[in-house]
């Protein structure tokens, strides 16, 4: 599926589109990739019909322990900002929600900025080395086609296992937070630390103008997630914007 | 807002990012906003798109820049950190080319808290 999408030139290079329409465009399209119930996953429902799913709990990814939509707000405080802010907080739910990340990626990806593209971009099926007929994680070291000009490192997941379990183990460990930060700052953004390899890529040993371009494999048990909510969602919805693996602090 | 107001685990995380350095939110800012961006203007829409809710993390990236920028770090550590955390292969690779990205950055920032209207 995704390799198929990549290998698209258009779609290899929807992140320098503008319009910020996926929310829409899923609803007007009708577009419809319905999960599991049963699997206590996130993105088992379209934007539209998540939105009529008040209160069923968790299962659809963080819509759960929160009041109707129509009903009145609670009072938490006198200060309306506050009151505000708390009330969406609580909104949120709280047990944190559960990601199947390929689920999340169909249901929130798209074009524009607020679209979901981890697969895209980090998925395990993107192959490791270079090609120059189709994008892989090694050709980003030298800024082959549709990776948008060169970097120091690239990396991708390891398996899907792996980049569920390190999600959804960081989304419940930091609920809290990750609720906090999309309440005040409207986006989450966080790091990983497992305690395994989670990803496999390469950097480029040859920075600081030191020597030539040379891409160098290593594997990873740190990343990157940012988190964000599904645009006009009523109660709000959190997904994942994108989470990759991410080389050590320093060279 | 009257932040003394929000119960303890809210408050506690707003402690938490307020208690980090500028060096630190600015290696975080480069690796979690910066390092898997194709260009610049990937990383001005996304900013646009959180300030539709608030520009609160904006301006702590942007007083992170500003202050590292003002008493930079050791000779070579700019440069490393925009190279390696920000993931960026500047045409220039100098502490002095990696300072000008950083302000480009900053100036982005600016632009999009002063045309923000935040409903938070």
């Amino acid at each position: 599926m995704h390799g198929a999408t990549r290998r698209n030139p258009a779609r290899r290079r929807w992140w320098h589109d503008a319009p910020r329409r996926f929310c829409r465009q899923r609803r007007v399209t009708g577009h419809r990739s319905y999960g599991d119930p049963s699997t206590g996953i996130v993105g088992g429902q379209q934007v539209a019909r998540a939105h009529a799913d008040v209160g069923r709990g968790n299962e659809a990814g963080g819509a759960g322990d929160q009041p109707q939509a129509s009903e009145p707000p609670p009072r938490y405080s006198d200060d309306p900002d506050v009151d505000a802010a708390m009330a969406e907080y609580h909104a949120y739910g709280e047990t944190p929600p559960r990601f199947d990340m390929a689920e999340n990626d169909r249901m929130y990806g798209g074009t524009g900025a607020d679209a979901a593209h981890t697969l895209d971009r980090h998925g395990p099926d993107i192959p490791l080395e270079r090609d120059p007929n189709q994008q892989t994680i090694e050709g980003r070291i030298h800024g082959d086609d549709g990776w948008g000009g060169e970097s120091n490192w690239s990396y991708r997941w390891s398996d899907e296992a792996s980049l569920n379990r390190t999600v959804n183990q960081y989304v419940a460990q930091n609920w809290d937070a990750i609720r906090t930060d999309l309440v005040l700052d409207g986006a989450h953004d966080g790091v990983l630390i497992a305690d395994r390899p989670i990803g496999q890529g390469y950097y480029n040993s040859g920075m600081y103008g030191t020597g030539p371009r040379q891409a160098a494999y290593s594997e990873t048990n740190l990343g990157v997630i940012r988190i964000r909510t599904v645009p006009g969602s009523d109660p709000p919805r959190p997904y994942v914007l994108t989470t990759f693996p991410s080389p050590a602090p320093t060279p | 807002m009257d932040m003394s107001a929000l119960p303890d685990p809210m408050r506690a995380r707003i402690a938490a990012v307020n208690a980090q350095s500028a060096m630190e939110t600015l290696q975080k800012f480069l690796l979690t906003d910066i390092s898997d961006i194709g260009g610049l203007d990937e990383l001005e829409a996304d900013l646009r798109s959180v300030a539709r809710t608030s520009t609160r993390s904006h301006e702590r990236k942007l007083a992170a820049i500003e202050a590292v920028l003002a008493d930079p770090p050791p000779a070579g550590q700019l440069a490393q950190l925009v190279a390696w955390s920000g993931n960026r292969s500047l045409d220039d690779p100098s502490d002095a080319g990696a300072a000008a990205f950083l302000r480009e950055v900053a100036e982005l920032l600016r632009t999009v808290i002063a045309e923000a209207t935040p409903r938070r």
